[in-house]
């Protein structure tokens, strides 16, 4: 290694932070409401997701209970929403009903749970730590950030009460479907709600993006050169690149289809369309292109799916090697694979549509770059797993979600080459292997990273412990059921079985597959009354759990040299940083054990990957 | 340390090349793909489109091959070194930031399997997507779908769309083993023509003409005795006992809360006719239509497999199917000449008919005949 890996470095970055520290807020609406602290910012996105998830929770098992009994009514809870559009009379779930819980359970689960914690709970609160900054770039923005996304869930929430309900037409709403009032009971206020909803969601996105890549180029700390960031921090700067590139398509996306619901403006919808039933056409529509529509939509929520995933294996890659006291294996690999990653994010969204009608020509092209894509994930497997490699692994609450990640993202990952072969594509589209292929990656990989996170991080978060024990039970729990439900959709997917149907036993090809319907659905319930435990143990214990230690993991990176809870200035002295950020077990004898802070010096390695 | 490292390095790249390896030599089973079931492992319907059904169903299998492997190795790595390098009291961690020659070879190991992945499946995709057969020398249907039913137009007589002697049909009616050309367009919103048997499957969007093609290759039956689907070819077909499903009832019996049904037909009574108060039905062996044959002389009901719509089109989404009868060549060419008289049973729904006239106002050029490629 050179000398300069462990030299302070000469110029500093962020100077300027350095020499003040705000005063902190002392009313009671600047400090929890309209605050500019990342921190809280940080845990408002994540109480704001927790409420969503219970939401999407519980659509999701309406859900399963309709295709396990179809047409049954819900118990208990049937009788109780009941006021609500999609229940029939006894209490059971209508089709409409159905289309649109799917319709919300992604939209929600996808734009009102995930994002919201992975990039902005996660990120708020580790960016700024990470680079040893006292807050982001630009506080006001954050601050907005998270108050568009508020108006953005209410309006999402208040769609389930407007006339006709809330949108039913897929959380990818494609018009004609979803641009025509008459072509489904949601398609009137209920989609315009979703499409201003994700708007408003969308400047969200866009603030923060800039925000936190600002904040990462501008403000790291002294000495934190970006080969030393952390690699959730790297996996931020990555995801906000996508957030600020590909949002905007999406913002026009919506705008397009809003003015084709306000004006009349027909944008998507072609020539001759008639409705059934009326035999007339519809007024006004003509000249526009229904396909249109999918590529704008699916040139944005392709780069999404990475946005759910990157922050992901970023807290994966920390937890893996401070639990495995070992440098992660190839800290640059990781870093350029993750570059890997976004340039080929934005060429694979055609791969959406290999049955779409568009040009078969085109189809091949995008088979090629999304085999491609399969390549910088696996890498990165490799590369956890070497890092596991020749490590003193303890198995604690994180280290436990963070292996599950891994395993997970390894079937997700691998049923997605099927999906890539074009052929075998044609008959397993919009089928259950999709649905399972993306809930392996997105829950699979992405929900088990963020317990991991909440587990590993809500000592410095709220400073206290959350209870081991309690944790580990709900981890295994959730691993058996999210297995259980996730698993045997493969099976379904391979017999046919399509997405988005409300009763799978209308069709007889179905019938020998409705018993694992029965068994993914009480896997769900599972699955679902495992995560009360999780709320439980979180909650008790950010009140009442036992203190935590400034370095409870005893892990590397800046934010643990600070007190728990951290005090709202971060830091009272910008810290130096001397090398990388899994500097465990170099033998350097410092007396601490095997770990070596980034703002102290020893003989680490830089973080570089060796030769 | 390095010495080791360059070992591992090594190791890997032999445990990668054999993985390289392993779809090489399923290649060679390519040669024999046609007249292999590829996916009888799996819970993937019974494939009856041979003309490229079973290629798709080698692919899945090669695919499943080389991920198995994948799977295996990693999560047997994983657990193996969850074991092996667990906590032990006085153990320290091997200090070491990556070693670059082994990035290369888990890099370069699996981009030759994906490359090879992608470049092998060419053909196949091109088989189905682009070379379809010229439509002079197939059967061409129109389907417009519409919420929530499906709709179908044949040529008639002269061959030729927005003539007199067009077939309108609720179901879709084909010979076996012919080419098949479907012509899709939608009358509202997308909807995707799903045959899981035919391994097809292909978006219906406004304003657009999508195309498909298959042959369907066996006959569906229905075993009277085991009460369940058989597929036959169309020499065999010939050597059964076959009643017309008209004659028989076909009753869905729902067995406990989950909705699953007991499939079956049952021989039902002459409403009308000389027979009346009987049962007995058309009877089709070797070639020969027999009428009123008492219905135990049947081992096999003339079945039909089901056409699923497989994007979300609305309410109605979930029951929107209609049958794909596949027919030896006689039976369909009587078929096809007693279409009015069929079109009578199968009572149509009202405005079906008129269908046509909006496709011919909005997409006359989509009844021109289309020569071979897409």
């Amino acid at each position: 290694m050179t000398t300069e890996a462990h030299a302070p470095p000469a110029e500093a970055h962020g100077g300027h932070e350095e020499d003040h520290i705000h005063p902190e807020p002392t009313s009671w609406f600047t400090k929890y409401v309209w605050t500019y602290d990342h921190k809280t910012i940080g845990k408002q996105y994540l109480f704001t997701a927790f409420f969503f998830a219970l939401i999407g929770g519980m659509l999701a098992m309406l859900i399963r209970w309709q295709l396990a009994y179809p047409g049954q009514p819900v118990p208990v809870f049937g009788s109780l929403l009941q006021a609500m559009f999609f229940f029939g009379e006894d209490g059971s779930i209508t089709p409409e009903g159905y289309n649109q819980m799917v319709t919300m359970h992604g939209t929600i689960m996808i734009f009102f749970v995930i994002i919201p914690i992975i990039v902005g709970a996660f990120g708020n609160f580790l960016i700024p730590l990470h680079v040893g900054a006292r807050d982001v770039a630009f506080p006001f923005l954050n601050a907005l950030s998270y108050w568009l996304f508020v108006p953005a869930g209410l309006i999402i929430f208040a769609s389930f009460f407007v006339d006709k309900g809330a949108a039913a037409a897929g959380w990818t709403s494609y018009p004609p479907l979803s641009d025509i009032a008459a072509a489904a009971p949601g398609s009137g206020l209920g989609q315009v709600c979703w499409l201003i909803a994700l708007f408003f969601l969308g400047f969200s996105s866009i603030v923060g993006g800039l925000n936190f890549l600002t904040t990462i180029i501008t403000m790291r700390a002294p000495g934190m050169t970006m080969w030393r960031l952390p690699l959730v921090t790297w996996a931020q700067f990555v995801t906000s690149i996508f957030q600020a590139l590909a949002t905007p398509v999406l913002a026009s996306a919506l705008c397009l289809q809003l003015v084709d619901h306000l004006f009349n403006a027909s944008l998507f919808l072609p020539s001759g369309l008639h409705i059934t039933g009326a035999d007339i056409p519809v007024g006004n529509s003509g000249g526009g292109a229904a396909l249109m529509w999918q590529h704008i939509f699916w040139f944005y929520s392709h780069p999404a799916v990475y946005i759910l995933i990157l922050p992901g294996m970023g807290l994966a890659s920390d937890l893996i090697s401070t639990f495995s006291r070992k440098p992660i294996f190839g800290y640059k690999v990781m870093v350029v694979s993750m570059c890997g990653i976004i340039g080929l994010g934005f060429i694979v969204w055609g791969h959406h549509m290999f049955v779409s009608g568009m040009n078969p020509s085109v189809g091949m092209a995008f088979m090629v770059s999304t085999m491609l894509i399969a390549l910088p994930s696996g890498v990165k497997v490799f590369n956890w797993l070497a890092t596991l490699w020749g490590g003193n692994i303890r198995y604690t609450a994180p280290m436990l979600n963070a292996l599950s990640f891994l395993s997970m993202f390894i079937i997700g990952g691998l049923s997605g080459i099927f999906m890539a072969a074009t052929p075998v594509d044609i008959f397993i589209h919009d089928t259950y292997y999709v649905v399972a292929h993306f809930h392996y990656v997105v829950f699979g990989g992405t929900v088990f990273a963020v317990f991991g996170g909440i587990y590993f991080w809500a000592p410095k978060m709220f400073g206290r412990m959350l209870n081991e024990r309690w944790a580990k039970i709900h981890w295994a729990l959730t691993f058996v059921g999210f297995n259980g439900v996730f698993f045997p959709m493969h099976i379904l997917g391979e017999g046919g079985h399509m997405r988005r149907i409300a009763n799978p036993v209308f069709y007889d090809f179905l019938q020998p597959l409705q018993p694992i319907n029965v068994f993914i659905t009480w896997c769900a319930f599972l699955l679902g009354a495992s995560q009360l435990i999780f709320l439980v143990n979180f909650f008790y214990s950010i009140f009442w759990g036992p203190k935590a230690d400034p370095n409870p993991w005893e892990s590397n990176t800046l934010e643990w040299t600070t007190p728990s809870p951290i005090p709202y200035y971060n830091y009272e002295r910008i810290p130096t940083v001397y090398h990388g950020p899994y500097e465990y077990s170099t033998g350097a004898g410092n007396g601490r054990g095997d770990w070596l802070p980034q703002n102290e010096p020893g003989a680490g390695g830089g973080g570089a990957a060796a030769h | 340390m390095l010495k080791s490292a360059r070992l591992r390095g090594l190791f890997l790249f032999a445990m990668s090349f054999l993985t390289a390896g392993a779809p090489i030599a399923l290649a060679a089973g390519d040669a024999k793909a046609e007249e292999t079931n590829w996916t009888s492992w799996s819970f993937m319907p019974e494939n009856i489109n041979f003309s490229y059904g079973q290629k798709t169903d080698y692919l899945y299998f090669v695919i499943m091959v080389i991920v198995a492997i994948m799977f295996f190795a990693t999560e047997g790595c994983l657990l193996y070194f969850m074991w092996k390098y667990r906590r032990r009291e006085g153990h320290k961690a091997t200090y070491t930031h990556g070693n670059n020659t082994i990035e290369v070879a888990w890099t370069l190991a699996p981009a030759l399997v994906l490359i090879w992945l992608a470049l092998y499946q060419r053909d196949t995709w091109s088989q189905i997507k682009m070379d379809l057969p010229a439509e002079k020398d197939a059967l061409v249907v129109q389907v417009y779908p519409q919420q929530f039913q499906w709709d179908f137009r044949y040529g008639g007589k002269d061959g030729k769309f927005a003539t007199k002697d067009d077939v309108y049909t609720p179901q879709l009616f084909v010979p076996v083993s012919e080419k098949v050309v479907l012509k899709m367009t939608s009358k509202d919103v997308i909807h995707s023509f799903f045959v899981p048997y035919l391994r097809v499957k292909q978006d219906i969007v406004p304003g657009m003409l999508t195309r498909v093609w298959f042959t369907a290759d066996r006959i569906p039956l229905w075993d009277l005795k085991k009460q369940e689907m058989v597929f036959v070819t169309a020499a065999d077909f010939d050597t059964k006992r076959v009643g017309n499903a008209k004659d028989f009832a076909w009753k869905e019996e729902v067995l406990g809360t989950s909705g699953r049904k007991k499939l079956s037909y049952e021989a039902k009574e002459r409403k009308a006719g000389p027979a009346k108060g009987q049962k007995v039905c058309e009877l089709y062996f070797q070639g020969e239509v027999q009428k009123d044959v008492p219905c135990e002389q049947a081992e096999y009901v003339l079945h039909r497999v089901e056409i699923a719509c497989a994007e979300l089109c609305g309410l109605g989404h979930t029951t929107m199917r209609a049958m794909l009868q596949i027919l030896p060549k006689k039976r369909y060419d009587e078929v096809m000449a007693k279409a009015e008289r069929l079109a009578e049973e199968e009572a149509p729904p009202a405005g079906t008919a008129k269908w046509g006239k909006i496709w011919d106002k909005f997409h006359a050029d989509y009844n021109t005949p289309m020569g071979a490629g897409h």
